[in-house]
């Protein structure tokens, strides 16, 4: 899964730690339990929005899947990252360079997780959801983790797929397939990622710097990471009012889309016009209030009762 | 021993202790999740 607001919860070093064992909270933290969060939400809205009925206890073990893989593949990510995670102050409070987990047992962590999670929803729910997360681990681990990470600065365009396909999971853990709606919603978080990421970036790019990560910022300057930013922030606008065109969401989620949009579109143009970097930072914050709004406004427009209420 | 020593043991037993609790509950939870998804296919709900 993307790196949505990775390590920000990672800042405590715990020397005394060190030789007394991890802790469960040290093996909590090798799942990324933030970068989850919205995983797991964006999972539960396609989820929600499919057609088709699904048992709530089917569903509630669908929405468990989706929410264990995204951490399996996170204590993977930790595995794999470890030297440059030791470098960026960013992730040096992680459990792998704090030295309290090794490598060995954060890798099979996160391998175990892996296989239960996909084993489990081939299982109970179907074989169209459980290929679709063993694939999203594939995706971020192998794609994106161990190779674009380290090679382009196209690493998070490309290896955003992987945080886009949590909705994709949940729709077809509905209805067994893969549709041109559950596509739409795959879509509005592939396009999402870049401007996200690299309002990140942009005022961690000293960081990235020091261990050698092709981020955008460092490769092509700031400039051309803004610039990069609006246009996909542009190509994103229409993209996320597709669910109303294909009938997946009507006017309550439009408007409020809109409006988001709006909001989008004005910190993307005033991170290109200035270079305080605060507005990067604000613009990071707004995107994760975005992304939420939009898939948490998909389900107030399917919730029963809601419309009525309003109108 | 001495104290800081004890108490460096005291905290390494606490934390496999408690690392034994999280693996014992999430097995626990792995056979109610089996027990629910096989009552529920069981009933044709899914």
């Amino acid at each position: 899964m993307a790196e949505q607001q990775i390590g920000i919860a990672n800042e405590a070093p715990a020397a005394t730690a060190v030789g007394v064992g991890a802790s469960v909270g040290d093996f909590i933290a090798l799942l990324k339990p933030r970068v989850m969060s919205l995983v797991v939400f964006s999972g539960f809205a396609g989820l929600y929005v499919a057609p088709g009925h699904i048992h709530p206890v089917i569903a509630a073990v669908a929405v468990l899947c989706i929410a264990v893989a995204a951490g399996a593949s996170g204590a993977i990510n930790m595995w794999y990252d470890r030297d440059i995670d030791a470098i960026m102050s960013r992730t040096r409070g992680r459990p792998i360079p704090r030295g309290v987990i090794t490598p060995e047992q954060a890798l099979t962590f996160g391998l175990v997780l892996s296989l239960f999670s996909v084993m489990l929803m081939d299982i109970a729910v179907n074989t169209t959801a459980a290929a679709l997360l063993a694939f999203t681990i594939f995706f971020y681990v192998v794609i994106y983790t161990m190779w674009l990470k380290r090679s382009t600065p196209q690493n998070i365009v490309i290896g955003g797929a992987s945080g886009a396909f949590p909705p994709m999971i949940g729709w077809a853990a509905v209805t067994g397939d893969v549709s041109l709606a559950s596509i739409a919603l795959f879509l509005i978080i592939f396009m999402w990622t870049p401007p996200h990421f690299w309002a990140l970036s942009l005022y961690r790019e000293g960081d990235y710097a020091k261990a050698g990560v092709p981020m955008m910022p460092v490769v092509a300057g700031q400039r051309s990471t803004k610039l990069q930013m609006l246009v996909y922030t542009l190509i994103l606008c229409p993209l996320t009012l597709a669910p109303v065109y294909l009938g997946v969401a009507g006017w309550v989620y439009g408007a409020a889309s809109i409006a988001l949009n709006l909001g989008f579109v004005g910190h993307a143009l005033r991170v290109l016009r200035s270079d305080d970097l605060r507005y990067a930072k604000r613009m990071f914050g707004f995107s994760l209030l975005y992304l939420f709004a939009h898939f948490l406004m998909l389900c107030v427009d399917r919730a029963p009762g809601i419309l009525s209420v309003l109108s | 021993m001495n104290a800081p020593a004890n108490l460096q043991m005291d905290e390494k037993k606490k934390r496999l202790r408690q690392r034994n609790w999280a693996v014992a509950l999430a097995l626990v939870a792995f056979v109610a999740i089996v027990y629910a998804i096989t009552i529920v296919k069981m009933q044709g709900g899914a």
